[in-house]
């Protein structure tokens, strides 16, 4: 049965004050950095601009007065959607690239972590790919690039999680995740490797907690606050996703975090949920998660998968308001994220002549 | 106009004029001429001067212009001198008294322009939409207008002529394109003294790009898959140089690796180093050759690490690898060489085979055919040597074509590029204006110096011309309670100071230019600290030099070194003219004390030097009194302490700082302490 963790140790105000004076001899020039990138979001008028365009050639142009600046300009016209989020993942991957260049020891350890979920993701994609039997290249291509290792394409060879861990995984930052469910040698299905993915991100997630809460501080408490959230939206999406699965409550019950907002009370009643009303019973108890399930409800199309964006989104923003902590640069990741979500999002409205639908990306600032 | 025909009207229109008459009721009036009269009324009104001005102008005619308020170049005498252009007609106000007292004014204040900034005019322009490119062009030429954006509000896609800002940078896009492909040509874009043929529309030159752009992508895609197939053979060809080493290696040393084999015969536990030989026997007893595979083929040399790693723990550590890596392939252009190494793997079984195939493809490995049997591999490079041989020839030509076609603009891409520029910025410039209601004509408004208005209306009148509008553009000057930018005229003498200035501050409209005065003031101060007269010399003739040449350095200035001491040459040359100067008041050459103007009359003081003993009288080790060319000797009688009446002369050094400063132990303290009063 999983241990609970021992209660953050943020409200150390001597680990604070310290932090304080000596945070900047370290890692004062990063965060300056990445709070100069987060001036560059794109702002509420950005977005209206954007909506305005009536092709992705006015859309380019708008995006050259942007931060993203002439990123597009060597792509010959007509552009495609697909080019426009390749390359605003591309800047993205380059921020970031320069950032963990200049990071110090345990910042880059920080941000290893969060390179860890991209190759959790690329593992996965590579392996249902391969179950798919779809092109190994083809696979590789669609790979997010902060989450690629050298021996990622070897995955296609494998056809059991043991394989996969002996051959591959064991090398990889992703082993000690992988340790615990790579086991078994039967062939990959559909359902295992999903429980793969969930049981990975979970050792992931719960890993990358105990961490920021050994950094203490700041960091621990917006990271907490944040990382809290990302294991209760697992937790829900996995019950939810799971109602009527073969997947046994046992099973289902060892996919979720042993953190989080809803540890252990809401986990558990989340774990014996049936029904969607019961996941809404489950979670109803819980202040910030009360409104997910009523505005479901009556706002049809606003979807769970937007509602919980857009409140990352808002946990995200206020990472921003303390300074001092490594919270900063998870949150300018997931915030230039879903930047780069509504820009494909509006360009796929725009492209497809659906204007009617284009406000519906989550705005940021 | 020589002999103009004057008719009989006319001395009542000159009356009318000298009587005050405005001069749009001038226009009014036809021309003489007769074949001038079928002319519009603007057009008459230039012919009409014309011909005042061609008639020798007599004092009579030259005060009828004046009252017209035709103010320019009547005072001109030689008519010969005066061509078309200089004609404009600039319609005064009338010349009241008030309005001549302020022209006054502004001259005075003219007179003290360099010391102010140029006085700014609000003007409003009405360009016909036909002749709006070509004014544009006429009036960047003179940079004379600073232009308001009129459409701030409007984001950067609904501006008007955003279509033309789009198709420029297309075209910039594409000459990009072909720059690059020239670099990997090896070949410079130049500018040849060949004047490039200019195309008569950037439509023109779009499509010409657009074409070039099409042949040369459909043709570099055959040639990069020619050089790829090129690149795989020669790969081919060393794959199988090294595994028949490799085979050569293991016959001669022995080497023994054991390979064991799935049928588990008598192989087993054999050394590799007969393997070639077992091998060929296995063919010639034709027993199947697959009992000890092998894969060979080529990798990209920084994945063979990991790619032997995943290999051993795929086959259980039963296999055996050898790679090495390839010496760059020379005399291979046009293409990117990664450093590739070269591998051959041998395994047993057919699963293990499987499993290869698929590591190979996962790190990128090409995989070749290799015989099994020497006679094979000695086949198989003939072949591959044959098609490289016939592939070269292809590749040699299509690099010729290509060559050739990229030599056909190479000499015009710059120009291409310089046009384009211009004209994506006069297209910047448009999306600047509004259009009037009729949407006939544009609106621009900005700023324009006072002194530039002359220049700016004769741009106008050429940008008209040369587009053939029918309309003049109508050029206005409006007032308004903004406050006018700040425009200090510098010639490229005083540009290099006026920069230093505006680094620290630009001053407000009207306020006064402190790069006057640091025009000396900064070289000045600069020879204080600097002050040696070699090092003086040579920074003079350094910048004396770059201005000698300044046409021919031009070029070189576009390299951020040279261009930042290529724009401050004025600079340094007045900085090296005062530092001379200085280096003259401190006697300073090279740093060594310069005694060019007789030696110093000061004794150093050291209890060695014999010149401080010859005083009488003297105790020269205490005393403080150590100058020695003087004429103490007389003017005083030391044995009787007694002044003779001669006048003391004191013989001090004819200028600046007396060397013998130099000698003395406070030195420094006493030429800093000059230097900083200073």
């Amino acid at each position: 049965s999983p241990v609970p963790l021992p209660p953050p140790q943020s409200s150390c105000w001597r680990r604070k004050r310290a932090e304080m004076i000596t945070f900047n001899l370290d890692d004062g020039f990063t965060e300056a950095v990445v709070r100069g990138y987060r001036s560059g979001i794109l702002s509420q008028g950005d977005y209206s601009n954007l909506g305005q365009c009536d092709g992705l050639e006015d859309m380019r142009m708008h995006l050259a007065v942007t931060d993203y600046g002439n990123f597009l300009q060597n792509e010959p016209s007509p552009l495609q959607t697909m080019t426009i989020s390749e390359k605003c993942t591309e800047k993205l991957v380059e921020e970031f690239n320069y950032i963990r260049c200049n990071a110090s020891a345990e910042l880059a350890k920080f941000l290893d972590y969060i390179t860890y979920g991209y190759m959790i993701d690329n593992v996965i994609l590579l392996l249902t790919g391969t179950l798919h039997e779809r092109d190994t290249s083809e696979l590789l291509e669609k790979c997010h690039p902060l989450g690629k290792f050298q021996s990622l394409a070897t995955l296609a060879i494998t056809t059991s999680p043991k394989d996969a861990y002996k051959l591959v995984l064991v090398d990889t930052p992703l082993a000690v995740y992988a340790q615990k469910c790579f086991t078994e040698s039967q062939d990959f299905t559909e359902l295992n490797i999903e429980v793969i993915r969930n049981t990975l991100y979970k050792a992931y997630l719960e890993d990358f907690y105990a961490y920021t809460q050994k950094l203490g501080g700041a960091t621990a408490d917006v990271m907490g606050e944040i990382l809290r959230f990302e294991a209760d939206r697992r937790a829900i999406n996995i019950t939810i996703n799971s109602l009527d699965t073969e997947l046994t409550k046992e099973g289902r019950g060892e996919l979720y975090c042993n953190f989080g907002d809803l540890y252990p009370e809401g986990v558990m009643r989340l774990e014996r949920a049936d029904t969607q009303d019961a996941v809404r019973q489950a979670v109803e108890s819980f202040g910030q998660y009360r409104e997910l399930f009523q505005e479901d409800q009556f706002n049809r199309d606003k979807s769970l998968e937007d509602w919980f964006f857009e409140y990352e989104v808002k946990l995200n923003k206020l990472a921003f308001e303390q300074q001092f902590q490594y919270g900063v640069f998870y949150a300018y990741m997931k915030l230039k994220e879903q930047e780069v979500r509504n820009i494909v999002w509006i360009a796929e409205c725009i492209s497809q002549d659906q204007k009617s639908r284009i406000n519906q990306y989550i705005p940021i600032f | 106009h020589p002999s103009p025909p004057w008719d009989e009207s006319w001395p009542q229109t000159w009356s009318a004029c000298l009587a005050g008459v405005n001069l749009v009721s001038c226009e009014a009036l036809t021309c003489p001429v007769a074949s001038h009269s079928r002319n519009s009324a603007s057009l008459c009104r230039s012919r009409l001067c014309f011909q005042f001005l061609g008639y020798n102008p007599g004092s009579e005619k030259i005060e009828v212009l004046r009252r017209l308020g035709y103010r320019r170049r009547i005072a001109r005498k030689n008519s010969d001198e005066l061509s078309p252009d200089h004609h404009s007609l600039l319609p005064l106000t009338q010349a009241t008294p008030r309005a001549r007292k302020a022209e006054k004014q502004a001259k005075k204040v003219n007179n003290m322009s360099q010391f102010r900034s140029e006085e700014m005019l609000y003007v409003q322009m009405f360009i016909q939409n036909d002749a709006a490119h070509d004014t544009l062009h006429e009036l960047g030429a003179i940079g004379a207008i600073q232009f308001k954006d009129l459409n701030k509000d409007k984001s950067a896609f609904q501006k008007m002529f955003v279509q033309d800002v789009r198709k420029c940078e297309d075209m910039l896009r594409i000459i990009r394109y072909l720059k690059s492909e020239m670099e990997s040509e090896k070949m410079m874009s130049r500018t040849s003294g060949v004047p490039v043929p200019k195309l008569s529309s950037l439509n023109e030159l779009h499509d010409r790009l657009q074409e070039l752009e099409k042949e040369m992508k459909e043709h570099s895609t055959s040639y990069k898959q020619l050089l790829a197939q090129r690149k795989e053979l020669s790969e081919h060809l060393q794959v199988l140089r090294n595994a028949s080493k490799w085979f050569g290696q293991a016959n001669r040393s022995g080497v023994s690796f054991t390979a064991p084999t799935a049928g588990g015969d008598e192989d087993v536990g054999r050394g590799a180093g007969e393997m070639s030989a077992l091998l060929e026997e296995g063919e010639q007893s034709r027993r199947p050759p697959s009992m000890l595979g092998h894969i060979a083929g080529c990798i990209p040399t920084h994945n063979v690490k990991d790619f032997a790693v995943t290999l051993f723990r795929a086959t259980r550590g039963n296999m055996h690898l050898k790679h090495e890596e390839l010496e760059e392939v020379k005399g291979m252009s046009g293409e990117e060489n990664e450093l590739k190494s070269v591998f051959i793997v041998y395994f047993s079984g057919e699963r293990s085979r499987q499993k290869i195939d698929k590591i190979c493809e996962a790190f990128a490995a090409t995989k070749y055919s290799l015989p099994d049997t020497a006679a094979g591999q000695e086949r198989t490079v003939q072949e591959v040597n044959e098609r490289m041989k016939d592939l070269e020839i292809v590749v040699a030509r299509t690099e010729t074509y290509r060559r050739q076609k990229l030599s056909s603009v190479v000499e015009m891409v710059e120009e291409w590029e310089e046009q384009v520029e211009r004209e994506k910025g006069v297209c910047h410039t448009l999306n600047k204006f509004n259009y009037d209601v009729s949407m006939k004509a544009l609106i621009a408004e900005g700023w324009c110096a006072e002194s530039a208005m002359d220049d700016v209306r004769r741009a106008l009148r050429a940008g008209t011309l040369k587009s053939g509008a029918t309309v003049q553009t109508v050029l206005n000057v409006l007032k308004t309670r903004e406050a006018p930018p700040t425009y200090f005229k510098s010639s490229k003498v005083t540009a290099g100071f006026q920069a230093i200035v505006d680094a620290y501050g630009m001053a407000r409209y009207q306020e006064f230019n402190p790069a006057v005065f640091t025009f000396i003031t900064f070289p000045f101060l600069f020879g204080v600290m600097f002050g040696d007269i070699g090092h003086g010399i040579m920074m003079t003739m350094a910048g004396g030099l770059i201005i000698l040449f300044e046409k021919q350095l031009k070029a070189a200035a576009a390299n951020d070194m040279f261009g930042t001491i290529y724009d401050g040459r004025y600079n340094i040359f007045m900085m090296g003219l005062f530092a001379t100067y200085a280096g003259f008041i401190y006697n300073e050459l090279f740093s060594v004390p310069l005694e060019a103007l007789g030696s110093t009359m000061w004794c150093s003081g050291e209890m060695d030097d014999p010149s401080c003993l010859n005083i009488p009288g003297i105790n020269a080790s205490t005393s403080l009194q150590k100058w020695i060319r003087t004429n103490i000797n007389e003017a005083y009688d030391f044995k009787t302490q007694q002044s003779t009446g001669v006048e003391v002369s004191w013989d001090i050094y004819p200028m600046g700082q007396d060397p013998g400063w130099s000698h003395t132990a406070n030195k420094l303290n006493s030429a800093n302490s000059f230097k900083m009063k200073f």
